[in-house]
């Protein structure tokens, strides 16, 4: 099994310098290694499981609600983004 | 002191709501200097909430609600609306909550007064709140150790009485073992029975919010306001699920049942010495005691940071730098000179060590090649582990382990090695996998001896049976 590290971290969108990649490689191949011992369990048959419980989706007709515990203030969602322009959260251009 | 005891104080006039919160307001500045529980103190929030509880108290007695004016605190992964919310972590030191989660609604429509937000590991992951970005917490039985983790602030505040009753946060034991650790009780609720609205998810198929208390009676009263169905979360469950109370001569009829594979190796003399000697005083107490297998344990771990990471990978997503939090597009030394780098350059820089390896494993097992393998996997032994769950407790009622292999284990003695650390879980793990509620009741030590707590384990929504058997457990 060929693991490359690098390329998990760029899935994952984290960048480190070379000293905690180092640290953290091998940290996960050792978790690796623990985790890797369910491979001895016989499944067939056995249906994955996602939850401890059935949950189904809630659905709810797509118009402006009047439930106060489902009201969040905008103002306040707006300024927790650390860059903002005119009311609206700010990004990089995305095409280049 | 109890609740119910603080509340006759408070309904004689023996102390007013704002007196209490006063007092409690003191202590901390004074002595949490030692302790570091706390990493907010809501002062003026409890002040407010006090001056309230008071008018409410004067105005309508022993009608008030039953946390009327009584002191908490919070852990801080949970949203108070206007105060800062952390998680533990640098990336949101400074976030303001914009809303209440829906526990906090709950505490406050009961009118509980809310002292402070509480220390935990980064975003809950860890078991000694060592992982916490700011600060260290100490035990409060020997101040050289850890609380453990991740619900440590929470835990030590109770066990220093800087507080009456608090919330934690329970993912693989993050309530049960801080509390085993500090000698309180901490409740794990079956998953679902608390709304997790307004709780920063962590894995979402098993987080769960619950009440860390003096005695177990607090954590019934606690859990019996934050309980129910949540619009706002779809994995909350109905309250007519929840069994009624059992009648007290229905108690002494109870099953128990003590899995032969949680004495095995790894568990510490003197913990296993302890809680043997506690099964054979249930049993002399007129309780049926019957040994049961539940085959898969040995799994469990494994299972868990296969499942757990998976879902923080997703789940810590959200940390991008753009939404909330810390960026760095707001660094003066870094540059980001791209959107792809304003991701994974603030990620890298804000997140903790292990925020990061948990994110990195995640990531590694839900991508191309190896999901099968690994996520889909745990998958199904997750279902095998919750399946030996349903079959034991179709023969007893309710099964006893320790909460955890060792006592509170020193400062800095683990965090250097994640699987040790990891090994500190091994028995809270497979019920929260499962679903199933748990408690951890601290049990009768011998003088200066660390504190050793029981876990109590039921099947789903049967909160009551832990409740009822916790208080005869806290009593032998």
């Amino acid at each position: 099994m060929k693991i490359e590290i690098e390329n998990i971290l760029k899935l994952a969108r984290i960048e480190i310098d070379e000293k905690e990649k180092k640290e953290i490689e091998k940290d996960f191949f050792s978790i690796l290694k623990f985790v890797e011992k369910i491979e001895k369990v016989k499944t067939e048959g056995v249906k994955p499981m996602s939850y401890p419980i059935d949950v189904y989706n809630v659905m709810r007709e797509d118009k402006k609600t009047n439930d106060k515990n489902q009201i969040v203030n905008s103002k306040k969602l707006i300024s927790a983004a650390p860059e903002t322009k005119d009311g609206f959260v700010k990004v990089k251009s995305i095409l280049e | 002191m109890t609740i119910e005891k603080l509340r006759q104080k408070l309904l004689d006039k023996e102390i007013s709501a704002v007196e209490l919160t006063k007092e409690y307001l003191e202590k901390i500045k004074r002595k949490d200097k030692e302790i570091n529980s706390f990493l907010t103190i809501t002062e003026d929030l409890a002040i407010n909430q006090a001056k309230e509880a008071q008018k409410i108290l004067e105005k309508y007695g022993d009608k008030s609600p039953i946390l009327c004016g009584i002191p908490c605190a919070i852990k801080d992964n949970i949203l108070i609306e206007d105060i800062r919310c952390t998680a533990g972590s640098k990336i949101l030191e400074n976030y303001i909550a914009p809303y209440d989660a829906t526990v906090i609604k709950k505490l406050k429509e009961s009118k509980a007064v809310i002292l402070g937000k509480t220390n935990m590991d980064e975003f809950a992951m860890g078991s000694s709140t060592e992982n916490s970005a700011f600060f260290v917490t100490k035990n409060p039985h020997d101040k050289t150790r850890v609380p453990g983790g991740s619900s440590g602030g929470s835990a030590a505040a109770v066990a220093a009485d800087f507080c009456q009753f608090a919330l934690g946060s329970d993912t693989g034991g993050s309530i049960r073992q801080p509390a085993s650790f500090c000698g309180v009780v901490g409740l794990k609720p079956t998953y679902g029975a608390v709304s997790r609205y307004g709780l920063i998810a962590m894995a979402s198929s098993l987080d769960q919010i619950g009440p860390i208390t003096k005695n177990v009676q607090d954590a019934k009263i606690v859990f019996n306001i934050i309980k129910g169905k949540d619009k706002l979360d779809s994995t909350s469950v109905d309250c007519e699920n929840f069994k009624s109370d059992i009648d007290k001569k229905d108690i002494q009829k109870l099953k128990i049942g003590i899995p032969k594979e949680y004495f095995v190796k790894g568990i510490e003399e003197n913990v296993k010495e302890i809680i043997e000697k506690n099964i054979e005083k249930i049993k002399k107490a007129g309780f049926k005691i019957k040994k049961i297998s539940l085959p898969h344990t040995q799994y469990a771990l494994s299972v868990y940071y296969l499942i757990m990471p998976s879902e923080v990978s997703a789940n810590l997503a959200r940390f991008d730098g753009i939404k909330y939090g810390k960026s760095i597009i707001k660094s003066k030394k870094q540059i980001a000179n791209n959107l792809f780098e304003v991701y994974s350059k603030t990620r890298g820089k804000y997140f903790g060590k292990e925020v990061k390896r948990r994110i990195i494993l995640g990531t590694f097992a839900l991508s191309f090649g190896y999901y099968d393998e690994f996520y889909n996997k745990a998958r199904k032994v997750r279902r095998l582990i919750k399946d030996d769950f349903k079959n034991a407790l179709k023969e007893v009622d309710l099964i006893l382990t320790p909460v955890s292999p060792t006592p509170a284990f020193k400062i800095k003695e683990k965090i250097n090695d994640p699987l040790k650390m990891y090994l500190s879980d091994i028995f809270t793990v497979a019920p929260s996998l499962a679903g199933v509620p748990a408690i951890s009741v601290p049990l009768r030590v011998p003088q200066n001896t660390l504190p050793i707590g029981l876990q109590i384990i039921a099947n789903n929504f049967q909160e009551n049976l832990l409740f009822e058997f916790g208080k005869i457990v806290e009593k032998i």
